[in-house]
């Protein structure tokens, strides 16, 4: 570990990098993510049938939950998840700890 | 610094001698006494350091899982006395030839040994998994790890 290595303080999240595969969701160990998708066809020229992707609907992390073990951004093949040094979030009622999609890809950028 | 103690294995009617035979090399002091539940295996650990020096030694032994017991070995080492008190009620292993084992944190005659791998995990079997439904909404894995199929029939 170097000094420039992110505190465990905020999980940001990358949507664009996201393809919903569940993987966190499954691995975390406090059951404080979900992910909601939906399957779509994507026609490709050249291609002789159409592509299915996953696309992302909803993110959300319960921080009332989390316990900043890390393992969903270890686990995440595509590197989607990382750690952000702001700690600048908490709020006064459960459901503010609730962060989805756009606040997480938020620290993705702002977070330091 | 990251120091590592090898394991040594015990056979269990040696496990009195074997912790005595450390504390004569000079590990004296019960740093810490647990069980460990593989699933496999059951097994009991003592942690034996030597104060003066940053000396300790492992100790291991594999117990039966359906009758599990063990010598106890707070005559010799007092300070094992807590620890085994804590194991005897978490992994419901009996430590023989020790005056109490009254429990600490849950209600003696229960049964429940909540640190072994056959103790149901009522919150995980109760509470909807998050992982189950794919994009798809196929199915993938029906259970969450840890999660036996048994302890979900009568739900
Ligand atoms: S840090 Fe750990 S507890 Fe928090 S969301 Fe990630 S896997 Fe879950
Ligand atoms: S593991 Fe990564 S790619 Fe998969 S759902 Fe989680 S964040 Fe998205």
């Amino acid at each position: 570990m170097s000094d420039s290595t992110p505190q465990r303080n905020v999980i940001a999240l990358l949507p664009e990098a996201c393809t919903s595969c569940m993987v966190c969701v499954r691995e975390c160990p406090s059951w404080c993510i979900s992910v909601e998708s939906h399957v779509e066809e994507v026609s490709e020229e050249g291609a002789r049938r159409p592509r299915t992707v996953n696309v992302l609907d909803e993110f959300t992390i319960d921080y009332g939950l989390c316990m900043y073990c890390g393992i969903c951004i270890e686990t995440c093949p595509f590197d989607a998840l990382a750690w952000r040094d702001s700690f600048d979030y908490p709020s006064g009622d459960r459901q503010g700890l609730r962060q989805d999609a756009v606040d997480l890809s938020r620290w993705w950028t702002t977070g330091s | 610094m990251t120091q590592t103690t090898a394991i040594i294995d015990i056979a269990a009617d040696e496990w009195v001698a074997a912790c005595t035979a450390s504390a004569a090399r000079g590990c004296d002091v019960v740093d810490w006494l647990t069980a460990v539940d593989t699933a496999e295996s059951l097994f009991v650990l003592v942690h034996l350091v030597d104060p003066g020096s940053s000396r300790s030694e492992m100790l291991r032994c594999e117990l039966n899982s359906e009758r599990p017991e063990i010598a106890s070995i707070t005559s010799w080492f007092p300070g094992a006395d807590w620890h085994e008190r804590e194991t005897h009620e978490m992994f419901g292993i009996d430590f023989l030839g020790r005056s109490q084992t009254n429990a600490l944190l849950i209600r003696a005659g229960d049964g429940l040994s909540p640190l072994r791998k056959t103790a149901p995990l009522d919150a995980r079997v109760r509470t909807p998994w998050p992982g189950q439904e794919s994009a798809t909404g196929r199915r993938r894995q029906k259970l969450p790890p840890g999660v036996r199929a048994e302890w979900t029939r009568d739900e």
